[in-house]
């Protein structure tokens, strides 16, 4: 394991990218500590523009934006990690099941599968949402999580699929090995690259369309996160009025804990893909190659 | 009599997170015109990589570091692209260990050679199409067979097709890369033989890489052992087949499997 | 114990794949024609031929990868199709097992040596003690017991994996191996020291093998029998001793021709060869009309001639 990590975090990309989820994660934990005040309490004058008091101004209702965008991180980064996980769970239990068992069975869940994939899924969301009426954000992260996994599903049947063509999965059906240890202990650890692959790809996904979903109003008002600064924002026409900080701070968040999840993305990529690991010696010996070519050629005009 | 190739103290690094590993280290060996040179060792002493470095077709993260590859005399390690590409193919060419790595599978046999041809000078697709079923022919495949895919042709006429390709700019030498190991001994045997045929009468040379010395000894005039980087031992085949001087090629010997109607190893007339 | 009734019997086997694009007409592939062949406890028989010739089906179909189309697999004189309950299956997995060409795809990259072989332990050895097992079966295929358990598949050679992949015979206990060309991906020096290595699995535990190869020079390292396989059908078998040192049909004698031999020299000139083997392909094409025994023990294939020939 900690071998894995140490690959990881050479890639310069993938350390960047978990330097910043780190940071998010830290603000979410000890956001109490850190936010100077009270989220949903009218704390000053509104549409206050930042200042050293309100780093970030404050809203219509007087709300401090900073301390609101740090305990919204913490809404949003449970949502999206929570329904990410749902995400990845279910469509890694149906892509190894599907690829697997094939015959009917793979049939079977090749056809749900692509069912739930061409579902139009905001339309979706929005119809199941209106009908729910406003839901707090971990039903939110329920309905995206049950119809989000169709697409890593179809990659981690394809991953399972070449897997299984390797010898080692029929020399362990020969000793005898029971169907829930060939998928759980022999072709499951082969798949944690693209299983982590979609993880945080799902998380990236979630985080977005869970603030999308609150600005168009379905999430609860009772509830803070970036997705519902961003609705009373566009309900406050912050925009018209000048109050750039309110929609500018959350924008912010959701983009760069999206960077951040993609560099780390990268990183999988590297683990996973052991041919990938040489990209910078790669790099190193080209321009080294470049030099010394040059190098001859002078040599052999004079 | 000048040597048509000749390899100075070459030097290839392979660039790791940790220190460079030196794959091929100092070595040095001449080909004369129309000499086939057998090149074997086990796998990873560096054979392979030597093969790739002297077509300057060697991937990063290999590096060749230090050394000279005169071919006729010019250093191939100094050309420019445009002189490499000229170079390529028409002076020298390559044969790979599956034919799969030297023939696209999208396209048609013709197509191939069609590329080719273009590639290094002008040509209609009628003249193409002539030099084409020469060239097949000479492999010994039928000419209406250039419009088949590869995979529509068997293991060991892929491999007479990566000859034919080899051969069509009439280079002097050609570098196989363990060109029969995925064949049966047959088709193998048929394949070699052709080379041979070929090599009477158009007149080149052959750098043979291959990890069965005893396949090697059937066919090369001179055989240099490789192990670890380096060539141990280099000497005309018959001298490597039965009075071997390093104790790397004793053991080499030793290991193989021959046929029990012969003593085992060495002691063989040639 | 040597006796004389075979532990493993391929009675008149015939297989046929066919494939059926979704457009276009099916086409029919004959894997197998009426193959008979038997393995004696205790011994080797090589199954030679180049590829396309059966053998790796021949393969398959012993390990139930594949189901016969006509005749019958008898494994100690029970027909394996007929082994339906899962305790059977069982016994006959365990009984029987495949060594793999290709080592490294043979073992899960995941996992370390100790985990392959602990399993393989488990399950068919509960009662003995895993770690004096691990040593004793890594002793008997001569890897290090200390350094080997604890590395994982991409650490070791490929000769170091293809022990591995034997050992992992040895710790189910099976009785019968089948070998499915295990040196050809390894290198010509060290497939010596693997052949070494079935023959002393063979003499000390009885253990019965089925060689799978396309190498006829190997075949003497190993077996006591050798048949020769040909587009699905036996054209020569017998003891190795004759079927090697004296082949009578035409490919055999063309493959024992081609083996390479350092004291032959090629030359371009000998169109010989080519003609040669093109005419045995030809010939020994043809549907076996009967195997003729030349000699006690010995077989060799006789082929329907076409009428317009």
């Amino acid at each position: 394991m900690s071998d894995l990590l140490r690959t990881f975090l050479r890639n310069r990309k993938a350390a960047i990218g978990l330097t910043i989820v780190l940071i998010y994660v830290a603000i979410a934990i000890f956001a109490p500590l850190i936010a100077p005040f009270d989220p949903v309490a009218r704390v000053g004058r509104p549409h206050q523009a930042p200042s050293a008091e309100h780093w970030l101004g404050t809203t219509r209702m007087g709300r401090d934006v900073f301390s609101q965008l740090i305990w919204g991180t913490r809404t949003s980064l449970m949502v999206g990690i929570g329904a990410g996980l749902i995400v990845t769970a279910i469509g890694t239990a149906i892509g190894i099941t599907a690829a697997y068992f094939g015959g009917w069975i793979d049939d079977a869940l090749n056809f749900l599968t692509n069912v739930v994939l061409v579902l139009p899924q905001l339309p979706l969301l929005l119809v199941l949402a209106a009908f729910l009426g406003q839901v707090g954000p971990w039903a939110i992260a329920l309905i995206i999580g049950l119809t989000s996994w169709a697409w890593g599903a179809r990659v981690t049947r394809a991953q399972a699929m070449s897997l299984k063509t390797r010898d080692f999965i029929q020399a362990s059906a020969m000793i005898g090995e029971p169907t829930w240890r060939m998928i759980l202990v022999e072709m499951l650890p082969n798949l944690l690259s693209i299983i982590g692959f979609n993880f945080i790809g799902s998380v990236i996904f979630t985080i977005i369309t869970e603030a999308t979903l609150e600005f168009l109003g379905l999430g609860s008002p009772l509830a803070t996160s970036w997705g519902t600064m961003l609705y009373n924002a566009q309900t406050a026409s912050a925009i018209m009025v000048g109050a750039w900080w309110e929609v500018l701070a959350p924008c912010a968040a959701i983009v760069l804990i999206g960077i951040g999840l993609s560099l780390m993305n990268f990183g999988v990529d590297e683990i996973a893909n052991p041919r990938m690991r040489t990209l910078g010696n790669v790099a190193k010996a080209l321009r080294i190659e470049k030099r010394l070519t040059r190098q001859r050629m002078q040599e052999a005009s004079q | 009599m000048s040597a048509l190739l000749s390899v100075k103290d070459l030097r290839i690094d392979y660039l790791t997170s940790g220190e460079p590993f030196t794959a091929v280290r100092d070595i040095s060996f001449e080909i004369q015109p129309n000499e086939i040179l057998g090149l074997a060792g086990e796998s990873g002493c560096g054979k392979s990589t030597v093969a790739y470095a002297l077509m300057r077709l060697h991937k990063p993260p290999a590096l060749v570091r230090n050394g000279h590859i005169l071919f006729e005399g010019r250093d191939v390690l100094s050309f420019g692209d445009k002189e490499l590409r000229a170079w390529r193919w028409s002076e020298v060419s390559m044969m790979f260990q599956s034919a799969m790595n030297s023939l696209s599978p999208v396209m048609t046999i013709f197509r191939q050679f069609y590329d080719m041809l273009r590639a290094h000078g002008t040509v209609t697709k009628a003249q193409a199409q002539e030099r084409t079923a020469q060239l097949l022919e000479m492999v010994g495949i039928p000419a209406d067979r250039m419009h088949a895919h590869p995979h529509q042709l068997s293991g060991g006429m892929r491999q007479r097709v990566a000859l034919a390709l080899a051969l069509t700019l009439k280079p002097k030498l050609i570098i196989m890369d363990e060109p029969t190991t995925a064949l049966d001994v047959v088709v193998q045997r048929e394949i070699l033989q052709e080379v041979l045929r070929l090599k009477d009468e158009l007149g080149f040379s052959v750098l043979f890489i291959t990890h069965d010395i005893a396949l090697m000894a059937q066919i090369s005039d001179r055989i240099g052992i490789m192990r670890e980087g380096q060539i141990v031992e280099i000497g005309t085949a018959s001298q490597i087949v039965t009075a071997p001087t390093h104790d790397y090629t004793r053991s080499l010997w030793d290991a193989m499997p021959l046929l029990a109607q012969r003593p085992e190893g060495m002691a063989h007339a040639v | 114990m040597p006796s004389d009734t075979p532990i493993l019997s391929l009675d008149n086997l015939s297989k046929t794949f066919t494939v059926r694009p979704i457009f276009g007409c099916a086409s029919v592939v004959d894997a197998l024609r009426n193959v008979s062949l038997d393995l004696l406890p205790g011994r080797a028989l090589a199954l030679v031929g180049e590829s396309g010739s059966g053998k790796s089906t021949v393969g398959k179909m012993i390990v139930g990868v594949h189901s016969p189309t006509s005749g019958r697999i008898l494994f100690e004189g029970q027909d394996i199709t007929a082994m339906t309950s899962k305790a059977d299956q069982m016994r006959y997995r365990q009984a029987v097992q495949m060594v793999f060409q290709d080592p490294f795809s043979a073992l899960n990259p995941a996992h370390t040596i100790r985990h392959h072989l602990l399993r393989a332990l488990a399950l068919h050895q509960p009662e003995t003690d895993p770690d004096a097992a691990l040593r004793s079966i890594l002793e008997d295929v001569e890897l290090d017991p200390v350094s080997t358990p604890d590395k994982f598949p991409h650490e070791l050679s490929g000769g170091q994996r293809q022990r591995v992949n034997f050992a992992r015979a040895l710790a189910v206990k099976a009785r019968l191996i089948v070998a499915d060309e295990p040196t050809s991906m390894l290198d010509v020096s060290i497939r010596k020291s693997v052949l070494g290595l079935m023959q002393r699995l063979k003499s000390e535990y009885g253990l019965s093998i089925l060689y799978i190869t396309h190498d006829i020079a190997t075949a003497e390292y190993l077996a006591e029998d050798t048949a020769v396989m040909f587009r699905g059908q036996v054209v020569e078998k017998g003891p190795t001793s004759e079927v090697v040192g004296n082949p009578q049909h035409g490919y055999t004698k063309l493959l024992r021709a081609a083996v390479p031999d350092p004291a032959l020299r090629l030359t371009g000139g000998d169109a010989g060869f080519a003609a040669q083997a093109k005419a045995v392909r030809e010939t020994s094409a043809h549907p076996v009309s009967a195997l003729r025994e030349i000699r006690p023990g010995h077989f060799i294939a006789e082929h329907v001639v076409p009428a317009h020939a």
